[in-house]
């Protein structure tokens, strides 16, 4: 009993796990190169930028009662987020195969260290070129800031459960990464970023509403401008329905096939 | 206390699953106590020091650890290579809750690998021997009921190898040792007890003598049973005659290679036969006296004898004792 006494508790292991592997992601995230952190941030300012000159070459000047401008970061930065946090979650067990040398580090820890680490980096991105685009006197305001965190956590969130389920697959099914990649690449046209969904005609626009990311960028939005007239059928239950349950599936799969995961 | 409850090892290998490694094994590993693993090249003690580590799983079974265990020493895996030696003590002294002597800890591990401004360097620019002295202080610095080896008095140079064994002297006492090493000595010198890992079974010995003896006899057998299956070829290059073919077939056996790989004579001795066939291909007798002489009675009826006899010296090496329970050993200490 002396023995057991002095180990510390389950929860304080992974408390003190997460908190390592997150300093650790960041270390290498904002190291791996020269200037790492600004290409992070540049990424997304380019991509904004290219596609506002492709809108303004159109004569598009406002979506729906937005800015052409705003609508089309809120839309990228939303979409940017779940993708980001996706792709990073998804594989993290692949890359930190080293640290599972420590029994302490079970694969689903480094799962979920990397959904904080990127959601993390994503918001200060996304405030920095706010802060931006104020300056440039667009007009920005946030008009409902407890909508904007709520779609903005909904989204990060389903990234987490879309890398959790992933992460595992891959590892079971490498091939199913490589099938992934053709199909993330319609999702983009599919999740109202470049194309509006209130553009699209019945029955069309139902099942387009099936697509839970759709929810989060158009709450998003809407919590930016109370003029802007938002798609019918909107529903937060819905995005966080679909998230959560994605997160529990990915969690029953990482406790299912944790053994599985780890590579000799 | 580490309860190993029938437990079960297959790698995947290209061809579906592989041969099982670890066929069955149940042990309960007391507290406080060093034991080491012994079995050739391949028997599975890598991979029950990674079970048991907690770097891999069982395919069926489970192990129960109530004590801290460390990870395999002297593996130099689990470093990052894209980061330095200093961020990477960092991360493993936070995992294992070091949070608050932090720098204490960085401080010892610095000093105990002493591999100087490396240490600052990504760990991809290390050499192994720096990768296993940094992995073997990372080890040191955290505090573990139960320290597992795999080879780690092998790592680094001569003076850091002493450094490793005079700090795992320290050890004991604190906490205790599992590890698998080829050199007896060491063995010997840190473990009581001794775990015979053979064809996929775990033999517990309370006393590691007992186990490397074991497992020596056992080696020594297969040599001798090998030698036997070898075809005729091999015997009539020696020089042997179909008829004494024959007596090789009923005990009695020279070969021409050793069991080190320098040439050497192995002579399978049951009775006098084996000084009929000494003298017919030339063999200097005086050599057997020698032996007789130093105890061991070569002729007492049904009693296999094994020798090895080395012609470039033309000396005999070792003499070993297969029927009896024990093993003896006249003129080297070990087979290795």
């Amino acid at each position: 009993m002396q023995e057991v006494s002095k180990l510390r508790t389950p929860l304080r292991i992974t408390l003190s796990v997460w908190k390592a592997l997150f300093l650790r992601e960041a270390v290498t995230r904002l190291s791996a190169g020269r200037a790492a952190w600004l290409w992070l941030m540049l990424e997304p300012l380019i991509v904004i930028i290219f596609h506002l000159y492709w809108y303004s070459a159109l004569h598009v000047g406002s979506m729906f009662g937005m800015d052409i401008a705003i609508w089309f970061m809120l839309g990228f930065s939303g979409y940017f987020l779940f993708t980001r946090v996706g792709n990073q979650c998804m594989n993290a067990v692949d890359a930190n195969q080293t640290l599972f040398s420590y029994q302490l580090v079970k694969p689903v820890d480094t799962v979920i260290t990397r959904a904080y680490l990127e959601t993390f980096i994503m918001t200060v991105t996304v405030s920095l070129l706010i802060i931006v685009v104020s300056i440039l006197d667009l007009p920005i305001k946030l008009t409902d800031p407890l909508l904007a965190i709520t779609a903005w956590v909904g989204l990060a969130t389903l990234g987490l459960g879309y890398g959790l389920i992933f992460s595992v697959i891959n590892e079971l099914i490498p091939e199913v990464e490589k099938l992934l990649k053709f199909t993330l690449l319609p999702l983009y046209f599919l999740s109202g970023v470049l194309i509006p969904v209130m553009s699209i005609p019945e029955p069309y626009y139902d099942w387009l509403m099936l697509n839970p990311i759709i929810h989060g960028i158009e709450f998003l939005r809407l919590s930016f401008g109370n003029h802007y007239i938002v798609a019918p059928n909107l529903s937060l239950i819905y995005l966080y329905g679909f998230s959560l349950s994605s997160v529990l599936i990915g969690l029953a799969l990482h406790v299912k096939f944790a053994t599985k995961l780890v590579k000799p | 206390m580490i309860i190993i409850d029938d437990i079960y090892k297959r790698y995947k290998t290209k061809d579906g699953p592989g041969q099982w490694i670890l066929n069955g094994i149940s042990l309960n590993i007391p507290s406080k106590l060093n034991v080491g693993i012994i079995g050739k090249n391949g028997a599975g003690k890598s991979t029950l020091l990674r079970l048991i580590g907690g770097v891999d799983h069982p395919t069926k079974g489970s192990i129960e650890r109530k004590t801290r265990v460390s990870w395999p020493m002297g593996l130099g895996s689990g470093l990052q290579p894209s980061l330095t030696g200093r961020q990477n003590a960092k991360f493993i002294c936070r995992i294992y809750g070091h949070e608050a002597d932090l720098v204490d800890k960085i401080t010892y591990i610095q000093d105990f690998a002493e591999i100087g401004s490396a240490f600052d360097e990504p760990i991809r620019t290390y050499s192994t021997g720096m990768r296993s002295r940094l992995q073997f202080a990372l080890s040191l610095a955290v505090d573990f009921d139960v320290y597992i080896s795999d080879e780690v008095t092998a790592a680094g140079d001569a003076s850091f190898r002493k450094k490793a064994a005079d700090a795992f002297r320290n050890l004991i006492g604190k906490s205790s040792l599992i590890m698998a090493a080829h050199g007896e000595s060491t063995l010997k010198e840190f473990c009581k007890s001794g775990i015979w890992l053979h064809e996929g079974q775990a033999h517990w010995f309370d006393d590691i003598n007992d186990a490397l003896r074991e497992y020596k006899k056992n080696e020594l057998t297969n040599e001798v049973n090998k030698a036997i299956s070898r075809d005729s070829q091999q015997l009539e290059y020696n020089g042997l005659s179909k008829e004494n073919a024959e007596i090789f077939h009923q005990g009695l056996l020279i070969l021409n290679s050793g069991l080190n790989g320098d040439p050497m004579k192995v002579l399978h001795n049951e009775g006098s036969h084996a000084i009929n066939v000494a003298k017919e291909i030339g063999m200097n007798l005086a050599n057997i006296t020698t032996i007789k002489n130093l105890g061991f009675d070569l002729l007492p009826n049904k009693i296999p004898l094994l020798i090895k006899y080395n012609p470039s010296t033309d000396q005999y090496i070792e003499l070993y004792d297969l029927n009896s329970q024990c093993f003896k050993s006249i003129l080297s200490p070990s087979i290795n």
